[in-house]
């Protein structure tokens, strides 16, 4: 210890000081509270979205078709 | 070297400096990549805390169907009325799950053509044609989002009450569970109408004719 100077230790809590300081900057740092825009690739394919959807609704709609007649088969069986 | 003998204290300063704010800087964030919007993240939310409520209600009905399927003695039409029952509810999971997903893609593509709208817009390019359909594509979404949460409350179990009123009990709950699906086809009907006009709008504005591009449908099989 008798090696340490007064500049060293100084210098020492200088740097606590500093990193105590980036502590709560981080804390207490907010990211702005808009969103941020989608990326452009994703904004790209609209028509390819809007498409896969209707085919989403086309298939829906042939399911449940075909599960109320398979449905109504077995209510016969009652 | 006089003049250097302060040099390892400046050294330690200015180390304990970049490794501080190095360390500041990476946890704010601010070099993040942009995330992507994701306008349904309340919709699943929702949809997430309405299901577990529904299994509540519905491990209930089912104790009480599984205590009034002892009246019925015939075993072959015990079975029967058993499958009938549990897939009934299956459907209803299955196709309200296939609304919700179909839900999700189009809320996303809304949510793709604003952003889109709201580029061209800060280029200089008149938007205002774009947004009454785009008003209502957001107005069917949220009436469709609405419909599909009450759907997912929603519960169907055949009340048995004597083997003789059995079928006409089961057609009932059946057409009780179609009438119910209905509703979500037809607003899923009016979003998916009002997201082909938003689209041919922003094409429009955009000097982009639409390729009428459509996947036709098969017998899909939706898979639990």
């Amino acid at each position: 210890m008798k090696n340490i100077d007064k500049k060293t230790i100084y210098s020492l809590i200088i740097i606590v000081v500093i990193i105590v300081l980036a502590i709560v900057l981080v804390k207490y740092y907010k990211k702005p509270a808009e969103q941020k825009p989608i990326p452009n690739d994703t904004v790209t394919n609209i028509e390819t979205d809007v498409s896969y959807v209707d085919y989403g609704v086309n298939s829906i709609n042939t399911y449940t078709d075909n599960g109320f007649k398979s449905l109504d088969a077995d209510i016969e069986k009652l | 070297m006089e003049k250097y003998k302060n040099i390892k204290y400046v050294s330690l300063i200015a180390l304990g400096m970049i490794i501080s704010f190095n360390t500041a800087y990476a946890a704010s964030g601010i070099d993040d990549k942009p995330n992507a919007v994701r306008p349904y993240t309340e919709f699943e939310n929702n949809f997430g805390k309405q299901l577990s409520a529904t299994a509540e209600i519905n491990a209930k009905k089912t104790e009480v169907f599984q205590k009034n399927l002892l009246k019925i003695k015939d075993t072959a039409k015990k079975d029967t009325i058993n499958s009938i029952n549990d897939r009934i509810q299956s459907l209803n999971k299955e196709i309200t799950n296939a609304y919700r997903l179909t839900y999700i893609v189009m809320s996303q593509t809304v949510s793709n053509i604003e952003s889109r709208m709201n580029k061209s817009q800060t280029s200089g390019v008149d938007v205002s044609s774009v947004t009454p359909s785009l008003e209502k594509a957001k107005a069917s979404l949220t009436d469709l989002s609405g419909a599909i949460l009450k759907q997912a409350s929603n519960t169907y179990t055949i009340n048995i009450t004597d083997v003789s009123s059995l079928k006409s009990q089961t057609k009932s709950v059946r057409n009780t569970l179609e009438k119910d699906l209905n509703i979500l086809k037809d607003k899923t009907k009016i979003t998916n109408d009002s997201l082909q006009e938003l689209e041919k709008s922003i094409f429009k504005i955009l000097g982009k004719e639409t390729t009428n591009t459509k996947v036709e449908s098969t017998n899909t099989t939706i898979k639990k």
